[in-house]
């Protein structure tokens, strides 16, 4: 089903989404584990792009076979191709299931259309025990089928004629059946599936055909679906599927019928998911809508912390989006046994976190969980028109969602400017040591990501970049106006692919300013521009300020005038050409001006006096004593993973020569201009 | 009263000479002091305490009263037509790595930074810790306060977090 956004017209009839968005936690870290490609860290942000890794690698051998002949050469890594015809609607899928044996018995009646060219063939990807046992088509097409196993998975084309012209629409009805292998990703931890277990595991690609577009497997773009789903299990058996809960009944014939729905439109490329067995389930407590966190049984400790933060975090996240989410009849919140080799992601109504992520600590494990129901809207309620273009909107936002919310339930002591600032620099450390190069946050239209952006630069740009570039913008427009964009933004973009480009239109409509010039700076360009302040008090009654930077395009940023007496004035200023001259009243006398600390990232702003590292228009003893203590500090990032180190207290200003080293060096070259004072004080 | 009029008599005189040493004719200045302004309540502080030598004011900045002193950043005021700096000498407190640093960078005002390098604790001021002192040869007869400028003055303890302490400076009575 491809819905135009309505304010994304160039793209959206074009787009198609083809593999799934990387919507799982990030890397686990600790700050004991080496820096490695190895790390396991590194295993975990590559499995949880599994579907999508997977399912690449599946299409590159089956490339090579018969199959997919017609396919194109496989891109590079990340390459946007052309996007696909294959436009679907609507999928009703019928499952017999027996979880202790993995024996299946399926049909899935699949509405689809042609998207402005023509369709002969569709494609799926299943576990290799399965197999189609036939195909029926409507309209008087006749449907022919042919397969070939590449383990773990079953790659099964689906040809038909005459073909689906431009704008038709059919429905195709698959019938399979057999046992169910669940095998393992060579390449990864990951399986296809369990069986057999107390807990048994059905992931996309087992018993839920993982749907494509053979002429087009590579084709990123938003193409989103509904779906009903019957699932028959032997009576005894719990069963949670993704989606909406919707009955429960028996057929008299042993079998317990469970029925769900995914009733607004779905990318057919994020997880399915079914859990069978004797599963651990708990109702979680504070929430209007039935919402279950599902373990394996019995239930540990951590089921006990998950449920607890569970009502807090999806409170949190719904009036971060400006709106509750839109699952209204139930809710699944699943904590993944370690063995699947999945770290976890966000589906339709459901959330799932690997159990391994406990092991970093219960305060970075609910924030993980923050970030992955933060998924519910930032990839499934509110997809990305194309994820390989950005991750702005899905990875930026939870990203800002998690922060936001460790913020609020741990340390809303604190300033939480000067939070935000400090949990931003290991990440703007990491992008500055190993994010050399990166790409902008919204590629250009046939850009593609190098073929060796794996894990370490993916997270860079897909986390860290974007929700640094968020950041700066929310303080950039004022965190009101970035709320109630938000707010706008999910009711335009709900179930329908939207880009940055929406971000920016919104954004420019609830503050009434062009943030044309923002976006080409940070969105779609890659800039850290330096701004220099130089000030003078006035009186006791504020400052003149003066700005300067060496190109001419408009920049906003927000001052921090810090008075005599500790009290601190924000102002946000626009920037002109070159060089700006302000001024600000305040309500005594002016002691330091600078910019947010939030603005970091991608302003690197510095006083106009060489060594004045704490804006006060002096080099003296404040500038050394800041950075005295760090000396002998180095950043040694474990490889992307400076977000986990929330204690981090490395301070890149005392790096003067930014070798991410506070050594004898830095404190030099304070001192080399020590002592260079306000006349007439 | 007639006292009165007469020390206002003197002030005019001073004013009108420039008086800034004795000339001939002149009564020799009276004796140099160094009053350390009052004692306060205060836990932790830092202070001056200072004595004379001839025409030398030798002043001890102290601090007391605070368990983990790693770095101070100091601005200290005085009239430069009265006094004239010598010398701002750390103590032998601070370690052989530490960054001892001052300038009078303006005339009559000093910016000192004496500060340990690293993570590692901070000298133990609990009880008064002489940080550095200060010395200056008197000009003439004026008088002037030597004052810390508090907002530009600070102790950090080994975590860079700012002490709380009073700052206690003192005066050269004119003579």
């Amino acid at each position: 089903m491809r819905v135009l956004c309505p304010f994304a017209f160039s793209a959206g009839l074009a787009a198609l989404f083809l593999t799934a968005p990387a919507l799982a936690g990030r890397p686990v870290a600790s700050p004991a584990q080496p820096r490695s490609e190895d790390h396991p860290l590194r295993t975990l942000v590559e499995s949880e792009r599994g579907i999508q890794t997977r399912f690449s690698r599946t299409i590159d051998i089956a490339r090579s076979g018969r199959l997919l002949e017609s396919a194109p050469p496989r891109p590079v890594f990340f390459t946007k191709t052309t996007v696909g015809a294959f436009d679907t609607q609507h999928a009703k899928h019928d499952i017999m299931l027996d979880p202790m044996t993995g024996a299946v018995v399926a049909t899935m009646e699949l509405t689809f259309k042609a998207n402005g060219k023509v369709l002969s063939a569709v494609g799926f990807t299943m576990d290799e025990g399965l197999s189609v046992t036939s195909v029926t088509m409507t309209g008087g097409r006749a449907a022919s089928f042919s397969d070939e196993v590449y383990t773990p998975s079953r790659v099964t084309n689906v040809a038909f004629a005459p073909s689906l012209q431009a704008g038709e629409e059919t429905t195709l009805t698959i019938a399979y059946s057999g046992t169910l292998a669940c095998g393992a990703y060579p390449e990864s931890q990951g399986v296809v599936c369990t069986k057999g277990k107390t807990f048994s595991y059905f992931a996309h690609q087992s018993i839920f055909p993982y749907l494509y577009d053979p002429q087009s497997p590579y084709a990123t773009g938003l193409d989103s679906l509904t779906r009903d789903i019957v699932l028959r299990v032997p009576v005894g058996t719990d069963v949670v599927a993704t989606g909406e809960f919707v009955s429960d009944s028996l057929d008299g014939q042993g079998n317990r019928v469970s029925t769900w729905s995914i009733g607004k439109p779905l990318s057919r490329s994020l997880g399915m998911y079914v859990f069978a067995g004797k599963l651990g389930l708990k109702t979680v407590p504070g929430r209007t809508v039935p919402t279950t966190l599902v373990y394996p049984a019995p239930e540990q400790d951590v089921d006990k912390r998950l449920s607890s933060w569970s009502s807090p975090v999806l409170d949190f996240v719904e009036k971060s989006a400006g709106t509750p989410l839109p699952f209204l009849k139930s809710m699944s919140l699943v904590r993944l046994p370690s063995d699947v080799g999945d770290p976890g992601t966000a589906t339709f109504g459901m959330t799932l976190l690997s159990e391994s992520y406990s092991r970093v600590g219960d305060l970075m494990h609910e924030e993980t969980w923050a970030h992955e129901n933060a998924h519910l809207f930032w990839g499934i309620v509110v997809p990305e028109l194309d994820t390989y273009e950005s991750r702005l909107m899905s990875e930026g936002m939870a990203m800002l969602t998690e922060l936001d919310y460790s913020f609020g339930r741990h340390f809303s002591s604190e300033d939480r400017d000067s939070y935000l600032a400090r949990r931003f620099v290991p990440i703007g450390l990491d992008l500055r040591l190993l994010g050399k190069g990166l790409p902008a946050v919204h590629l250009a239209p046939g850009e593609a990501l190098p073929d060796e952006y794996r894990t370490q630069l993916y997270t860079l740009w897909a986390y860290y970049k974007t929700s640094a570039t968020l950041d700066h913008l929310r303080v950039t427009v004022g965190d009101d106006v970035f709320e109630k964009a938000i707010a706008e933004y999910v009711k335009r973009c709900s179930f329908v692919g939207c880009s940055p480009d929406s971000l920016r239109d919104v954004l420019s409509e609830v503050s009434g300013k062009d943030l044309a010039p923002f976006f080409a700076r940070w969105v779609t360009g890659t800039q850290r521009p330096q701004v220099m302040l130089g000030f003078a008090p006035t009186g006791n009654s504020g400052a003149d300020v003066e700005l300067t930077k060496a190109d001419d395009e408009p920049m906003t940023l927000e001052l921090w005038l810090r008075l005599d007496d500790g009290k601190l004035v924000k102002k946000r200023v626009d920037l002109g050409p070159r060089t700006t001259t302000v001024h600000v009243d305040t309500p005594g006398h002016v002691l330091t001006v600078s910019t947010s600390p939030r603005h970091d990232l991608l302003v690197d702003s510095v006083s106009t006096l060489e060594g004045d590292l704490d804006f006060d228009g002096e080099t003296d003893g404040f500038d050394l004593i800041k950075c005295t203590r760090l000396v002998g500090k180095k950043y040694e990032s474990t490889g992307a993973v400076g977000l986990w180190n929330i204690t981090e207290t490395f301070d890149p200003r005392c790096d003067l020569d930014g070798d991410f080293d506070i050594d004898e060096e830095d404190i030099a070259n304070i001192a080399s201009h020590f002592g260079t004072l306000r006349g007439g004080q | 009263m007639k006292l009165s009029l007469f020390s206002a008599s003197a002030l005019l005189v001073a004013v009108a000479t420039g008086c800034s040493s004795s000339s001939s004719g002149e009564n020799p200045p009276g004796p140099l002091a160094f009053n350390a302004d009052p004692g306060s309540n205060a836990g932790a502080e830092v202070y001056l305490e200072g004595r004379t030598e001839g025409e030398r004011v030798i002043v001890d900045v102290v601090a007391k009263g605070v368990k983990d002193v790693h770095g101070t950043a100091i601005r200290v005021k005085w009239d430069p037509d009265a006094l004239a700096l010598v010398e701002a000498a750390p103590s032998r407190a601070w370690s052989k790595q530490a960054v001892l640093l001052s300038k009078e960078a303006l005339p009559g005002t000093l910016a000192i930074a004496w500060a340990e390098k690293g993570d590692g604790s901070g000298h133990d001021a609990t009880e008064p810790l002489i940080l550095g002192t200060l010395t200056f040869d008197a000009k003439g007869r004026k008088g002037t306060s030597v004052s810390f400028r508090t907002e530009r003055s600070a102790v950090v303890d080994h975590e860079g977090k700012t002490q709380t302490v009073a700052w206690r400076a003192g005066k050269v009575p004119a003579r």
